[in-house]
């Protein structure tokens, strides 16, 4: 079963993704910010993370960039409220962009298409 | 001894030396009998009332005179003679034996002969010719003042050349102005370099001048109130005059015409004095008469026409003092055509600076617009994270629910009415956010094809629905334009929306796009009703829009990524036919900038 980080400060998102994801057949692992998620992925066997950027502790941007330089391969989606962040140069580092939404289908696409490679 | 007789005594005269002395006074000195009979006349009274058949006045009855009867001074003798009644300072116009016209001034008191107790009455005549004739220039001359004053007045009154023009028809020809009996104006076609007649004014019927000038003089009126029922009247000229005016066209370049010889000399002239000197034949000819005055129409130099003015009619003689009235009056009229003329530009001038004006206005509220929406972006960037996270938590748990309750569950549609109610809020905080400050553009070599396809691509899903049939016809020779294809997206997209929502009932949308010079040109056509003109122009302001449900914004964030892209956009619309919306895209960096 494929193992999904998914980084969000706010709890309702949390909760929703993890509902959702689980019922897609995945198993969820939480965290409330970037200093979190990199420890998490670190330590654990995780095969895609979902990132905020906007986050109280240490942003979604700088926890990227560390995953991406200890875990070249490791897919990551970002997901924000924002889509200017998507003309940030350090977004592309991001396998996907996604913006928030209460429709989770095109995040769903997004990780099938990742987890299926 | 009177004091007379003592003091001719004094100087050693005696009374023939008197006599002598009243017979060559410069006065006249006569005297009558209680009868009448004239008893005594000195040289100076014979010379002036004495006529040819009675040289001499001594022995005729006073009465008798011809020229006395009926007039004012014979009622005046009269009471002289029965009631003593003296008199002085009694005028009256007379005409001398040499016909000279004079003015006399009569002086009459009675004496009484101390020795006999006889009465006579002694007159004394002064000749008051030459003050009178003073007086009567001086009444002509305010007369003329008058005249020009009033005329003046009614042109400043206005700057339409029409009515200035028609003024000075009237001013020459009406009995207030200068009493000509009919006038021509002609006026200087620069571009042909001819005098061509504009207007004329008067009668060349002696029955109907006659009515008109008679009417006219039975109310005294004054020049101003004159101008509106004679213009009226003379404004149905008749079809002498419209037949002159027509056949009057001389070249300025003939220097020998009357009319010409008068502009280039700017003085007037009257014809008599002309017919040989300056060749006025064929003009008489047309005027019907040899007599007419000429007066150029000059101002700063600047040549304008010239007026005719004739006696047609009276055959009044054209005075010199006419002559120098219709100069001064043709003198006011050029600078009231003047003045006309610089009101013209000054108006022109004024529209122009309002034209302007209303420009900077416009510049100014969309600067305000700009620092407004700036504002507004920034607030709405935030405002839209802060709510994206609560909807994206609503909506989801919504969505989620709608998949966990069954169909025939009451609360299924409720879910699902928040799960597309939010949808709808998130929609409008995508559109917001496009409106948002932008990072600076990205400018690289793309494909515009490459970006209209994407664009179309994105929205298959809504032209099916809409069952609106893409035509593409897109140039190969296009090749690579510096684009933000992200941002240049987004604006195809949004004029894209906006085509398939003006054809709610299907339709057909035709993208063409075309090199030239240095531009790519895109035109997005679409067959919908066509857009009112009123509304044409706001299509591209913020928040403005005529359908239910729409933002307003679709068209302004389109047409602020092509400015963005140093690009122009524009619409034109045909009602029944469709819109075609036109994006105009450098094609190389900095080619507008």
């Amino acid at each position: 079963m494929k193992r999904i980080l998914v980084v969000d400060d706010e709890p309702g998102i949390r909760s929703l993704y993890s509902s959702e994801l689980e019922e897609e057949g995945y198993k969820v692992r939480l965290a409330c910010d970037g200093e979190e998620a990199q420890r998490i992925v670190d330590s654990e066997d995780i095969d895609l993370v979902i990132l905020d950027i906007k986050m109280q502790e240490k942003d979604g941007l700088a926890a990227l960039s560390h995953i991406k330089r200890t875990r070249k391969d490791l897919p990551v989606i970002l997901n924000s409220a924002y889509p200017t962040f998507k003309s940030d140069f350090q977004s592309w580092l991001a396998d996907f962009y996604v913006v928030k939404s209460s429709n989770l289908n095109e995040l769903k696409e997004k990780i099938s298409q990742l987890l299926a490679i | 001894m009177t004091t007379l007789a003592k003091s001719l005594k004094f100087m050693g005269l005696d009374v023939d030396c008197l006599d002598r002395l009243v017979g060559k006074a410069p006065v006249g000195v006569f005297v009558c009998t209680g009868e009448g009979r004239i008893c005594y006349a000195n040289e100076f009274s014979n010379k002036t009332l004495g006529r040819k058949e009675k040289p001499i006045l001594i022995g005729v009855d006073f009465f008798d005179l011809e020229w006395i009867r009926n007039t004012q001074l014979q009622g005046k003798f009269t009471e002289l003679l029965n009631d003593d009644r003296p008199f002085q300072d009694e005028l009256l116009e007379f005409e001398d034996p040499a016909g000279r016209e004079l003015h006399l001034s009569f002086k009459a008191f009675p004496l009484e002969d101390r020795d006999t107790g006889q009465k006579v009455f002694v007159c004394f005549v002064q000749d008051c010719s030459e003050p009178a004739r003073l007086k009567s220039n001086l009444k002509d001359r305010l007369r003329e003042l008058s005249i020009i004053n009033e005329i003046s007045l009614a042109l400043s009154t206005t700057l339409n050349t029409e009515q200035i023009l028609e003024t000075i028809l009237i001013g020459a020809t009406c009995g207030q102005g200068l009493g000509f009996n009919r006038v021509f104006l002609l006026l200087l076609d620069e571009s042909q370099n001819l005098l061509v007649g504009k207007m004329g004014l008067g009668t060349s019927d002696p029955q109907e001048a006659g009515r008109i000038w008679e009417e006219l003089s039975k109310r005294k009126l004054s020049f101003d109130q004159v101008l509106q029922p004679y213009g009226e009247r003379a404004r149905q000229t008749d079809m002498e005059v419209e037949r002159i005016v027509e056949n009057l066209k001389i070249s300025m370049e003939d220097d020998e015409n009357i009319l010409v010889h008068a502009v280039k000399k700017r003085t007037p002239l009257n014809s008599e004095e002309h017919l040989e000197r300056v060749s006025a034949s064929s003009l008489a000819e047309l005027l019907g008469t040899e007599s007419f005055a000429v007066a150029p129409l000059v101002s700063k130099d600047k040549v304008r026409g010239v007026i005719i003015a004739d006696n047609l009619i009276t055959s009044k003689p054209i005075t010199d003092e006419g002559i120098k009235l219709l100069q001064i009056f043709a003198s006011q009229a050029s600078v009231a055509m003047e003045n006309s003329e610089l009101c013209g530009e000054l108006t022109s001038q004024v529209k122009k600076l309002e034209a302007a004006n209303k420009a900077l206005a416009q510049n100014t509220e969309k600067m305000i617009m700009i620092e407004k929406f700036s504002t507004i972006g920034q607030i709405t960037s935030t405002v839209a994270h802060q709510l994206r996270n609560p909807m994206t938590i609503i909506g989801g748990f919504a969505r989620s629910l709608t998949k966990k309750v069954n169909s025939d569950d009451p609360n299924y549609h409720s879910l699902e009415t928040i799960a597309e109610q939010v949808e709808r809020m998130e929609d409008i905080l995508n559109r917001l956010s496009d409106f948002t400050p932008k990072p600076k553009m990205r400018l690289q070599e793309g494909s515009l094809n490459q970006a209209i396809e994407d664009s179309l691509n994105l929205l298959h899903k809504e032209l099916a629905e809409a069952q609106i049939a893409v035509t593409r016809d897109l140039a190969e020779d296009l090749g690579f334009l510096p684009i933000d294809a992200e941002q240049l997206q987004v604006a195809l997209v949004n004029v894209f929306r906006n085509c398939i929502q003006a054809m709610a009932s299907g339709g057909e949308l035709k993208v063409t796009t075309r090199a030239s010079g240095n531009e790519a040109k895109i035109e997005i056509k679409d067959k919908g009703p066509g857009i009112p003109e009123k509304e044409m122009k706001h299509i591209f302001d913020p928040f403005y829009t005529t359908r239910e449900n729409a933002d307003g914004l679709g068209l302004t964030i389109a047409s602020e990524i092509v400015k963005n892209h140093s690009g122009r956009i524009w619409a034109e619309s045909r009602k029944g036919e469709g819109t075609s919306v036109f994006i105009n895209l450098p094609m190389k960096r900095g080619e507008y900038q």
